[in-house]
């Protein structure tokens, strides 16, 4: 259990936010300068709040009111940062071992071999950093730090810099040490993808500040403010009147001002006439209409006509850009490459589109 | 053959001079290696009130002639001097005119140089590196001998080598807080100008070379190592 409340200023940028995180991984997650480093740096003690209180399972690493400031090597919390930061120094035994330093020979050198064997690291003992691969070298990071025994770790993008294979084979592997050892980990990322594959709960950070904390899920189809939404690549989000309200059935209408088309979308408790909403739908959750199939009569859906101005190959997936305003284009598409092959569109065609019931989601935030 | 004032004859004082030379000067980079260690680490990774004024004070000697830094050992050490007046009263004996003031002498003026390469070889050892020290466990000493020093060493041993060179060398300052007392202070940078200026050119001919040579030696020595990496 892992509790946080913590103000920093620094000038330009503050810091200010308070999380109550359980076992698991956690995923601090938010665009750059966010704060997600400067909080992991706060509970390793390796920056000092201006005040506050960090207390790990029961332990209490700062309080300011108290005067509590425990020193960074009594706290016992792992960190592994971006750039492996292994000693240059010393061999990849060495940089394992040098946690444990102070146990006996025995139990040390059988501790960094039960670690070198987890991460893959068997026959590299006595090379040095400079002689292994980016990824091997983070393995060995992590192989450092877990081997220590933490009671907390903390990465922070620890497989930003590595190839897209190496980071897919990291991130399971963490999540098998995440499994094994129920260690208490929080991992710091960007990247939507790599949050969603590790996470247990998500932390959205912006701007020094909590968003939205979460399931995975949650923060992915029910974004509650405008900026989680974005950085969850909601992709479509419109600001509209409220028109009409049936809360009987649950529905109501708003005009997206913008963009100039009504939509029907769930009703939201306490949403008067003339109130403005947000709400949002993800590229991939659009369905494309096929021109040859008629429409389900009783498909609870908004349905729009427009054209496919831009069309984008993103490798495994398209995105399709829909525009029936006069704007640039007023929906953003995501299919597979399969989806796309079968329908068959090019650019410049006429289709039908449909936001499915089900994917429309309201945020609670948006006036 | 003639003999000098201490009763030695030309090879012999020649030769003392050279082990004197020597002797003050390891005793004095040992000292400098110590202490320069020490003030480099703290000045490069603490901060306190008068840091600026104590990082000049260091420095000083650097820049000043070394007769400057001589009268101001003097000031400090002489029998009057604001401590050598407290050592003379305790133990009735004074550091002037004794080899030991020869190493002070090159101590202080060698000391700026040490910390000047030490300090920049501190500084530059990855932060990032020290702060995983201390998440895995070691506390600042530890991390000072186990991660800084080993990879400050290329700096450190630069300085040690610099340090050498400048204490071999040293003339103004030792000459005015060890005097020239020939069998007993008079290293070979002052024997070669006593020598000089009384116009016996075929001893400071041979001094010169001497220690011309020895010091290519040491350097030479003193190359291998660094590169070797240690």
């Amino acid at each position: 259990m892992i509790e946080i409340r913590v103000e920093k200023d620094l000038g330009n940028f503050s810091l200010n936010l308070s999380l109550s995180l359980q076992k698991g991984m956690t995923v601090l997650f938010g665009p750059s300068g966010s704060g997600k480093t400067l909080t992991l740096q706060t509970i390793a003690g390796l920056v000092e709040p201006d005040s506050g209180m960090v207390r790990v399972n029961g332990v209490v690493y700062f309080n300011k009111k108290e005067g509590v400031n425990l020193p960074i090597h009594r706290r016992r919390v792992g960190y592994v940062f971006q750039e492996p930061s292994l000693f240059p120094h010393m061999t990849v035994f060495k940089n394992i071992a040098y946690g444990i330093s102070g146990l006996p020979l025995g139990e040390r050198n059988q501790k960094v071999n039960h670690m070198i064997e987890r991460m893959r690291l068997g026959g590299l003992e006595k090379r040095f950093p400079h002689q292994i691969s980016g990824g091997q070298k983070q393995r060995t990071a992590l192989a450092r730090a877990l081997a220590a025994s933490p009671v907390l770790l903390l990465l922070d993008e620890p497989f930003a810099s590595l190839d897209n294979p190496v980071r897919q084979k990291l991130r399971l592997d963490l999540l098998r040490i995440g499994r094994e050892d129920r260690t208490p980990l929080i991992f710091v990322t960007h990247d939507v993808e790599e949050a969603f594959i590790l996470a247990d709960e998500v932390v959205v950070l912006n701007n020094g500040r909590v968003e939205q904390t979460g399931t995975k899920e949650d923060v992915f189809y029910r974004p509650q403010t405008h900026n989680v939404a974005k950085f969850l690549g909601a992709r479509n989000i419109f600001h509209g009147k409220v028109t009409d309200i049936r809360p009987g059935e649950g529905e109501m209408t708003v005009w997206v001002e913008k963009k100039g088309f009504p939509s029907s979308i769930p009703y939201r408790e306490g949403v008067v006439v003339g109130d403005w909403v947000r709400f949002c739908i993800r590229p991939e959750e659009i369905m494309i209409l096929k021109a040859d199939r008629p429409i389900k009569r009783n498909l609870k859906a908004n349905i729009f006509s427009g054209r496919i101005v831009r069309i984008v190959e993103k490798g495994a997936e398209h995105t399709l850009f829909f525009k029936q305003s006069q704007d640039d284009y007023d929906f953003e598409i995501s299919i597979s490459n399969l989806a796309y092959r079968g329908l068959r569109i090019k650019e410049g065609q006429m289709v039908n589109v449909a936001f499915k019931w089900e994917s429309i989601w309201v945020i609670p935030e948006g006036k | 053959m003639e003999e000098d004032a201490s009763g030695r004859n030309m090879d012999e004082s020649v030769l003392f001079s050279l082990r004197l030379s020597l002797q003050v000067a390891i005793a004095a980079t040992v000292l400098v290696v110590l202490v320069g260690t020490g003030m480099s680490f703290i000045l490069a990774r603490k901060s306190f009130r008068g840091k600026e004024i104590l990082d000049i004070l260091l420095t000083l000697p650097l820049v000043l002639p070394p007769t400057v830094t001589g009268y101001y050992l003097i000031l400090f050490m002489g029998r009057n001097g604001l401590l050598g007046n407290a050592l003379f009263r305790w133990t009735g004996w004074s550091i002037m005119f004794t080899w030991y003031a020869a190493v002070l002498a090159s101590f202080i003026v060698a000391l700026p140089l040490m910390i000047k390469t030490t300090r920049a070889a501190i500084e530059s050892v990855d932060q990032n590196l020290i702060k995983v020290s201390y998440t895995l466990g070691h506390g600042e000493l530890k991390t000072f001998f186990k991660v800084i020093l080993p990879l400050s060493k290329k700096g450190i041993i630069a300085g040690a080598v610099l340090s050498f060179a400048r204490a071999m060398g040293e003339f103004g300052a030792t000459l005015m807080v060890a005097g020239n007392i020939p069998g007993k202070t008079n290293t070979m940078p002052i024997a070669i100008y006593t020598s000089a200026s009384s116009g016996d050119w075929s001893k400071a001919n041979m001094m010169v070379v001497f220690f011309t040579l020895v010091s290519a030696a040491f350097l030479y020595i003193a190359n291998k190592l660094s590169k070797k990496g240690f």
